[in-house]
């Protein structure tokens, strides 16, 4: 390889940044722990009955980059100095229309803004004096729902007033921004192929931006559990395969804490039919493709995950890396969540989606 | 070089992995935080728990332990980048150890550094903190050495425009 002008510079750079990362003393006790829980997972996968118990689900999203993003905010010291759920923070409110996107009954749409209304609720995010005093943070307003907070818990809100239909489903195809596109074309029926082909995503657009570029008009287009979809996630391209768990299966979705790293994630627990689809889908996967990956097949890589779809939008693709049945379903260790993160996620999650998706029609301070 | 004692032939030796963990650990660590990891520690210890799931050590398993140490931080880079956008409340506060241990110089090369794409940053911390050949870097990311070869120069060139940017 050639020199360049910046090498020498490079190298001390990244000598000196190393030098930030050390080793905790209790790593090798760690690694242990991981090794044994893995263990224990896989043995209980033959002793639990598929359809016997519910599956817990430990969604692992993740937390934290270096030097912006949730730093500061990482597990327990989140939790030593909460930056949302505090009731007696006060502000500038805010005020989001959210209007329909299909007609809707009256008892539907009061029925949407009582479940927004629990969900702000049971994120910990500071109910208005004015809007506890009647329905909650959400309520009817004509042919609309308002939701009223404070100004700086805007985009949590509108996060809260999304759909909230889950999806999982077998990544088939990924294509990264920076690189090739990886997995097996063969799997995707040939049009939506042709859609993923077609889709060109660029980090940070909306969802709707991507979604008009492949005709998805409507929450159907991208939540049919029967259809294969694609899919953008921060100018990550995906196709994805029918759904095999929905999130109608979700029984419990509460915000905890992960051992060993102290940060949160999202738990969910699906019921028995469910619990028997996934551990077919993950026992597949991890038959085929696991040991792929750790060779660094990256087709293997690729299809070696599920993907966990909100509203269309992969949330996470995480690596199946045992075989997962029946008892407690972990895929890829939890890196975790702020426990803020958890708490909304967890919200929108509990009580399943809402009967119609809405659009911000607007917003007022 | 690891010894071989094959005691279990499903596993490696538990001492083998030790004598691994003592020699290597630091380094995988240091590797994922390189490349953006936002638990070092955690993927570390994913990669070594891993590495005794998987049967025998082979001769070398190191470059093993790099392949798992970059898959599981791009990954999760991923999952980071996904719920950044989906969880609204990112509250910036610089880290002081951050501040204080990387010098000012190097801070912008690091910087710089963090906004390229994953696979650019793996092969810029792959030949210039491990010093791999590209034939090893190709390796352990399972691409082609054409692949790696243009990842660094690709990766070089827009270092260089990000620091002329601040110059």
């Amino acid at each position: 390889m050639k020199s360049h002008p910046i090498e020498g510079q490079l190298r001390d750079a990244l000598a000196a940044r190393a030098e930030a990362f050390s080793a905790s003393p209790d790593a090798w006790q760690q690694i242990q722990a991981k090794d044994a829980r893995l263990s224990r997972q896989r043995h209980s996968t033959f002793m639990i009955p598929a359809a016997a118990a519910a599956t817990v689900v430990a969604v692992a999203l993740s937390a934290t980059a270096l030097g912006h993003g949730f730093s500061g905010t990482v597990g327990h010291r989140a939790a030593a100095r909460p930056v949302t759920g505090n009731p007696a923070r006060t502000g500038r409110t805010v005020e989001i229309t959210l209007s329909p996107v299909a007609r809707v009954s009256a008892d539907q749409l009061a029925a949407a803004a009582r479940l927004i209304s629990e969900r702000v609720a049971r994120s910990g995010l500071p109910v208005l004096p004015a809007a506890a005093s009647h329905a909650g943070a959400a309520t009817v307003v004509g042919p609309n729902v308002v939701l009223t907070g404070l100004a700086a818990d805007k985009s949590a809100l509108e996060g809260l007033a999304g759909m909230g239909v889950l999806r999982f489903r077998h990544v088939l195809l990924e294509e990264p921004a920076d690189g090739p596109a990886n997995g097996d074309a063969n799997l995707v029926r040939p049009g939506v192929l042709r859609l993923f082909r077609k889709l060109v995503c660029t980090p940070g657009e909306s969802d709707t931006a991507w979604q008009q570029q492949v005709g998805y008009m409507a929450p159907a287009d991208w939540n049919d559990p029967a259809a294969q979809v694609v899919s953008c996630s921060s100018g990550t391209k995906y196709a994805l395969d029918a759904a095999t768990v929905l999130g109608q299966e979700v029984t419990r979705a509460v915000p905890a804490p992960s051992r060993p790293s102290g940060q949160w994630v999202v738990a969910l627990t699906v019921n028995g039919a469910a619990a028997s689809a996934f551990s077919a889908l993950t026992t597949h996967l991890y038959k085929t493709y696991f040991s792929g990956t750790t060779t660094g097949n990256q087709n293997d890589v690729v299809l070696d995950q599920v993907a966990v779809v909100l509203d269309g939008t992969v949330l996470s693709a995480p690596e199946t890396d045992g075989t997962i049945a029946g008892g407690r379903l972990e895929i890829s260790p939890p890196a975790g969540l702020t426990r803020a993160a958890a708490s909304a996620l967890a919200a929108e999650l509990r009580d399943g989606p809402l009967p119609v998706a809405f659009r911000i029609a607007g917003t007022a301070r | 070089m690891i010894s071989q004692q094959a005691n279990s032939p499903l596993r490696p030796d538990d001492d083998d992995v030790a004598v691994l963990f003592r020699a290597r650990y630091l380094e995988m660590v240091r590797l994922a935080g390189l490349l953006g990891a936002d638990d070092p520690e955690d993927i570390a210890q994913e990669a070594f728990a891993r590495l005794m799931r998987k049967g025998p050590l082979g001769d070398d398993p190191v470059p093993y332990l790099r392949t798992i140490v970059c898959n599981l931080t791009r990954n999760r880079h991923r999952h980071l980048r996904v719920v950044r956008e989906k969880t609204p409340r990112t509250v910036s506060e610089p880290s002081p150890e951050h501040a204080a241990i990387v010098r000012e110089d190097h801070a912008e090369l690091v910087a710089a550094l963090a906004a390229l794409p994953a696979r650019r940053r793996e092969a810029i911390v792959l030949r210039f903190w491990l010093d791999l050949s590209e034939r090893e870097i190709a390796t352990t990311m399972g691409v082609s050495p054409g692949t790696v070869k243009s990842q660094v120069s690709r990766g070089l060139a827009a270092l260089a425009r990000a620091l002329e940017a601040k110059a």
